[in-house]
Formats: structure tokens, C-alpha cells, sequence
């Protein structure tokens, strides 16, 4: 079995008396889309957020292709191919489309520290950016500023950013979040082609998608780790039906 | 877009040639109080340039800039008295000689002002807002309590330089020679801020500032990317300050007080935040109403006041943007 790429072991973090996650253990294989479930307020956005190192944990550690990454902040864990896609579509409002993507690839196109050179608009940095655009079908949207655009090409741009930085792991919070039927099958789509490139660890409420796209699937109650498995495991047993799948067992 | 690019183009060049014909009306006329008036538009539009770099571009309202502008003044002030009294100054056991040359007061008003912006950037950059404004506030205060308890360089007295420092080749004395000087200067000042605003690094700076969380998913750190703005920032207003010190000939801790901040501010405000040519357009205007408003009546501060209100209210875009139109990125 390949050694996996994300890792979290015993993972805990208290709000007060709230233990929003305890104890979570789960790991991301290379291949494998991984959908993290449960009912609103089991703790997968704080686990998240805890994995993109926005929120320090309170015990249990991180680790990124091996390497602990507890004490790497946010921007470090980016920079070590950490790209997400958020709940609510985190864009640059005034930027264009590809400019958007421009930013998202700007590290590795000799990062923020120039000062005098004019930014390139024009040029083979252009066509990176196009590409990258071309996946999700905005290639057409390019110019348009995002504050234009729909919500559902927010969404769409979202992935097409998180996919330009050519990602170790991909986080996708609720990446169907507000899409409609349409909108859902194409991203379904997308991200069912992603498998190979780079491993996904997907929070979703669309149960269609998530028994669609998911090789492993993760449940979430009270902050902790229900059971694990495959998609037919987790179908199957009954405590799940009982927390989550509102089954009488 | 290149319409309203080309129009606001236009109006930056209509506000230097106005400013030009003012020169030269004065030089024919000879009323060389009108271009120490100009001298000091240059210098406030300097100074204006610098933060609107943090405020316009980075979204840092530092209310505090008056610190970097006194820290410029300053350090020409210490310079050139140990310079008129041929006494060295001792700095941590390294014997420093005074000087008048304008060229090594620049560089030591800006290495100085942007340590203290890396300083106090540092540790005001961890907070945002409101909160952002009022240390930046209170680090100014600092400096400005600190300067009127320092005997050394005249306390709250100040400290007078009898003759302006030089300049090679120039008489710097004559006013329109160092209006020229002062000029030049601003050019260098507004090239270099266009650039940086077109750079990679402008790109990074305005992204931040409308997403910051989005910066960071693309492994960037805001960070260090307002840091470095606040720094380049404090520079380039410290070397106003320098200059605005050898303008008057003169340095009091008055250069460090918060309303000179708020001076500077609205500079941005009435020109045009994020405009290159906004703080230049807006000194012009406030020294030109200091001067005509302040001649009728003592209360022309109220005038501004309701101006400021109006501009806030029906024209957030400032001079440049009520004439030139919605600014477009890209």
C-alpha cells in the first residue's frame, strides 16, 4: 500500500467546552478521492481548517508527505503544495478571471519581489494561466472581472485556481455549494478526473456526488471519527444510518 | 477602459502644467513666497505619494505617517547642526561627522525612517482596522513626546539651520533652484510609485488588500508584502520630510504631531486615493486653500471640512476620480 500523502493523527481541538474535533485520525493515499461527511457541526470545517493550518490543533499532529507540518502556518503549507477551495468563493473581486489565476501561480513565476518590472501581461505567463483556465472551461470568462462573473463560474474558478498551483493535496470544502444541477454534474465531472493528479480530500453535503466520486469516505459525529471505509462499508453499517443517513436500523 | 485611462493621463498633465505656469508666473513676477508655496506642494505630494502607497494600494491607513516625515526631518536636522557647529556626533562610540551635502541627508532621512517603519510596521501590521490606525497613531505620538523631551536638538523649541544645505552645482538658497530640485525629485518619486504599483509586486500588494486569505492559499504572505510596502512607504515620506525640513530651514517636534498625519491623509482624500497623481493634486489643493481660504478667514479649516465631507459623500474617487472617471484594474 503506497505510503500516504496527508496524514492526521489524533487530532483534537477544543472552542471552550466544545470539543469541535477529538481524536480524528484519517490519511489521504495518493490516487484517492477521500470525502469527508457528516452532519452540520461534526467538525470538518474546523478539521479543514486545522489541516490548512488556519486553526493550530490542540493535540495530534499533521503530516505532508511525510514531514510534520504542525508548526507551518497557512502560507507555508500553500507553499508546500497545500491548495484549497473554500465554502464560500474566496476570489479577488476586482481582479480578472486570469488575473486571479496570475495569483494563484504567482510563486511559482518568481513570486511577489520585484519591484520595478512591469507585470507581464502578454507572455508565455498568459498562456500558463490560460491552460490552467481551460480545464474548468473559463478560458472564454478569461478577461472578465470576477465580481462579473456568476456565482457558479466563481465556483468553477475556485478549482481552476487551487488546480494552477499543481497541488501535492487538494482540500474542497463544499465545492457544490450553491451549484445547480448543471453546475453539479460538470464539477462532479471535473473532479472525478482529478484522481490521478492529485489526491482530494472532499467535504460535500451532495451525497450523489459524494457516493459518485468517493474511493474511501470519512464520517463525522460530535467531532469524531465514526467509521471509515468504502463507500459500500459505509453504506452498510448501521450506526451511520442511524447518525447520518436518517435510516431506522 | 483606455478612454478613462487617456482622460485621467490628461488631467495628471493639466495639474503639472498648472503647477509649472504657477512657477513661472512667479519667477516673471518675482514673488518667490509663491514658489516656497509650490516648493511645499512638491514636498507635501512626496510625502502624499509615500503613504498612499500603504493607504491607497495597500489598504493601510496608517495614521501615523507624520512619524517618518519628523524621523526625515530630523535626520537632516542633526546632521546639519553638528555640520554648523563643527562638532562631531557620537553615536554608540562611532564618531559621525555633520554634514550639509543634501544627497547623504537623503539617504540617512530615508534609511532612518525606514527602520522606523520596519519597526513600527513590525508590530502594527499584526492588527487590522481601526485598531491598525490607532497604533500606528500611538507610535507617532511616541516620537513626537519623545522629540519635545530631547534637549539635545532643541526639545520642543526646535532647532533652526541657518543656511540650506547644498546640492552640487546648485544654489539651493535660490528659490526656484530648489523648487527645481524638489521637482525633480517628485518626478523620480511618481516614476518610481507607477512602477511599483505595475510590478509583480503591486500586483501581490493590491490582491491583499481586497483578499488577503486568497493571498495566502496562493502561498504568499500578506504579511511581509504590507511590510515591505509600509517600509518603502515610510522611506519615501521621510525623505519629504528632509527636504520639508530644509524648505523652512527649520525642525520642530511639530513635524511629528498627528495632525500633520491627518494632513497627509487628506491629501489622498482630495486628490484621489489610489491615484498616482492623488496626493499631488490634493496637496496642491490644500495648500492653495491653506493659503487663499486661510487669507479670508480664519475658519477656512471649516471649509475644508465640508469639502472633505462632500468628497466622501458624492465623490470617493477624490479630484482625480470625479474628473477622470472609475478607475479600472489591469
Amino acid at each position: 500500500m503506497a505510503d500516504p500523502v496527508l496524514s492526521i493523527e489524533g487530532v483534537s481541538k477544543s472552542f471552550g467546552a466544545l470539543a469541535a474535533c477529538s481524536d480524528v485520525s484519517l490519511t489521504l493515499k495518493p490516487g484517492e478521492i477521500h470525502a469527508l461527511i457528516g452532519p452540520n457541526g461534526a467538525g470538518k470545517s474546523t478539521l479543514m481548517k486545522l489541516i490548512a493550518g488556519e486553526l493550530k490543533p490542540d493535540a495530534g499532529r499533521v503530516t505532508l508527505d511525510g514531514e510534520n507540518i504542525d508548526p507551518l502556518g497557512p502560507v507555508q503549507r500553500a507553499r508546500m503544495g497545500m491548495a484549497r477551495t473554500f465554502q464560500i468563493s474566496s476570489l479577488v473581486p476586482e481582479f480578472t478571471v486570469l488575473q486571479n489565476v496570475q495569483l494563484a501561480q504567482m510563486q511559482h513565476h518568481g513570486g511577489p519581489l520585484s519591484f520595478l518590472r512591469r507585470i507581464a501581461s502578454n507572455s508565455p505567463l498568459r498562456e500558463a494561466a490560460l491552460n490552467a483556465l481551460e480545464r474548468t472551461d473559463l478560458q472564454d470568462r478569461a478577461d472578465v472581472l470576477v465580481s462579473e462573473v456568476s456565482h457558479g463560474e466563481r465556483r468553477q474558478l475556485e478549482v481552476a485556481l487551487a488546480l494552477s498551483r499543481k497541488p501535492k493535496v487538494l482540500l474542497m470544502d463544499e465545492p457544490m455549494a450553491g451549484m445547480g444541477p448543471d453546475g453539479t454534474a460538470r464539477l462532479t465531472k471535473l473532479i472525478d478526473s482529478l484522481r490521478k493528479e492529485v489526491p482530494v480530500l472532499l467535504v460535500e453535503h451532495d451525497m450523489d456526488a459524494v457516493f459518485a466520486l468517493a474511493d474511501r469516505l470519512t464520517v463525522l459525529v460530535y467531532g469524531r471519527v465514526l467509521t471509515t471505509g468504502s463507500v459500500e462499508d459505509v453504506r452498510n453499517a448501521k450506526q451511520v444510518q442511524q447518525a447520518y443517513l436518517g435510516v431506522d436500523a | 477602459m483606455t478612454a478613462a485611462l487617456s482622460r485621467e493621463a490628461t488631467i495628471n498633465c493639466v495639474i503639472v502644467a498648472l503647477l509649472a505656469a504657477t512657477v513661472l508666473f512667479a519667477v516673471v513676477a518675482d514673488e518667490p513666497f509663491t514658489i516656497t508655496l509650490a516648493t511645499r506642494v512638491a514636498i507635501f505630494a512626496i510625502a502624499g505619494i509615500g503613504l498612499n502607497l500603504a493607504l491607497g494600494h495597500g489598504g493601510l491607513v496608517s495614521l501615523g505617517h507624520a512619524a517618518f516625515f519628523g524621523i526625515g526631518g530630523y535626520a537632516m536636522g542633526i546632521l546639519a547642526s553638528h555640520a554648523q557647529t563643527f562638532e562631531p556626533l557620537v553615536l554608540f562610540g562611532l564618531t559621525i561627522e555633520g554634514t550639509k551635502s543634501m544627497p547623504v541627508i537623503w539617504l540617512v532621512a530615508m534609511v532612518a525612517s525606514a527602520l522606523a517603519a520596519l519597526l513600527i510596521g513590525a508590530l502594527s501590521l499584526r492588527t487590522s482596522g481601526i485598531y491598525f490606525i490607532m497604533i500606528t497613531l500611538a507610535f507617532a505620538q511616541m516620537v513626537y513626546y519623545f522629540a519635545i523631551s530631547w534637549p539635545a536638538y532643541g526639545g520642543e523649541d526646535g532647532l533652526s539651520i541657518y543656511v540650506r544645505n547644498s546640492f552640487p552645482g546648485l544654489n539651493t538658497l535660490d528659490p526656484i533652484q530648489f523648487f527645481g530640485l524638489c521637482a525633480v525629485i517628485l518626478a523620480v518619486v511618481i516614476w518610481l510609485a507607477d512602477r511599483l504599483v505595475r510590478s509583480p509586486f503591486g500586483f501581490a500588494l493590491e490582491a491583499a488588500r481586497q483578499n488577503p486569505n486568497r493571498v495566502m492559499a496562493s502561498g504568499l504572505s500578506p504579511y511581509q508584502i504590507r511590510l515591505i510596502v509600509f517600509v518603502i512607504s515610510g522611506a519615501i515620506t521621510g525623505l519629504a520630510g528632509a527636504l520639508y525640513a530644509d524648505l523652512n530651514r527649520f525642525v520642530s517636534p511639530n513635524m511629528f504631531s498627528w495632525q500633520l498625519s491627518g494632513e497627509f491623509i487628506i491629501f489622498i482624500i482630495l486628490g484621489g486615493t489610489a491615484r498616482l497623481f492623488g496626493p499631488l493634486a490634493g496637496a496642491a489643493l490644500f495648500v492653495t486653500l491653506e493659503h487663499f481660504l486661510g487669507g479670508l478667514t480664519e475658519f477656512w479649516q471649516f471649509w475644508l471640512g465640508l469639502m472633505l465631507l462632500a468628497i466622501i459623500l458624492f465623490a470617493r474617487g477624490g479630484l482625480i476620480g470625479l474628473l477622470a472617471g472609475e478607475r479600472r484594474h489591469g
